[in-house]
């Protein structure tokens, strides 16, 4: 991250990220796996196996990133995970509200992977897109 | 012109997107080539960079603003401007010429500037403005 730069998601401050919601009575009955007095941001422990290498990457960056725990450092990677989803849906929803035809995507398309290697974000004829994306 | 590197790009000069005021202004008519660059850039796990000064020009809070705060909610960041980075900002309106008459615009340069210190692509809506600033064609991504 740049200095003086702020990660979006509306939420600059850290301190705010760490407070746990007011407690309340969950929706779940009292019978349910969940306590009723469970609020969302508690923490709940489960046991997750990973390899031994992924294992050492993860301690290693906890070591060298500064993540507070293994705990700390695997809920951003999920969260940051599951904000990109949402970026892709938010930007798929828009595509369609522009109402642009197929023909006019193909071309918006054809026309940012020039501009994308003109400007050396791509390599030429090495695109590093993880997938091929089909627009709509 | 020699290729400004300011201190405060210095941690991550990771090349990505970025979005002048008449860029984010434009996201609430959905303009399918800007869509598509962005989806390109997220697809790329590209930084999208909205400078702290294009969003005070086009923020007019409310729903004329829905599609801006939206994005806001995303993994983009906005490039702040604190006394260091503002004193940079002014350096480098000093050290660029502007054409006769311009006169210096604290937004448009911050733009101009963050996109010339990460190498990264701008969408704008006027293209001379950032011509003015040093940012070369092949950086520039007209609306």
């Amino acid at each position: 991250m740049l200095y003086g730069e702020a990660r979006g998601n509306g939420n600059t401050d850290e301190r705010t990220r760490a407070e746990p919601a007011p407690l309340q009575p969950s929706s779940h009955s009292f019978r349910g796996p969940v306590s009723p007095w469970h609020a969302l941001g508690m923490t709940k422990k489960i046991a997750i196996s990973l390899p031994d290498a992924t294992l050492g990457k993860a301690r290693a960056a906890v070591e060298h990133r500064g993540a507070a725990s293994l705990s700390a450092y695997i809920g951003r990677l999920i969260e940051d995970a599951s904000a990109a989803e949402s970026f892709e849906q938010m930007l798929a929803e828009w595509v369609q509200e522009s109402g642009a035809t197929p023909a006019e995507i193909r071309a918006a398309q054809k026309e940012s992977l020039a501009a994308f290697e003109r400007a050396g974000l791509i390599r030429h004829g090495k695109r590093r897109e993880k997938t091929t994306r089909k627009v709509g | 012109m020699k290729r400004p590197r300011a201190k405060w790009v210095e941690r991550e000069q990771r090349a990505g997107l970025v979005l002048d005021a008449g860029a984010l202004q434009a996201l609430e008519s959905r303009p399918i080539r800007l869509l598509v660059d962005l989806q390109r850039a997220q697809a790329l796990g590209l930084p999208i960079r909205i400078p702290a000064g294009a969003l005070a020009q086009s923020w007019r809070g409310g729903r004329r603003s829905a599609a801006l705060a939206r994005l806001l909610k995303q993994p983009c960041s906005v490039v702040q401007v604190d006394e260091r980075s503002a004193r940079e900002i002014g350096e480098f309106i000093a050290a660029v010429r502007l054409a006769r008459g311009g006169k210096p615009d604290v937004a448009d340069a911050q733009v101009a500037l963050v996109t010339r210190s990460t190498n990264s692509l701008v969408w704008t809506s006027d293209p001379d403005d950032m011509a003015s600033y040093g940012v070369t064609p092949e950086f520039v991504r007209q609306l």
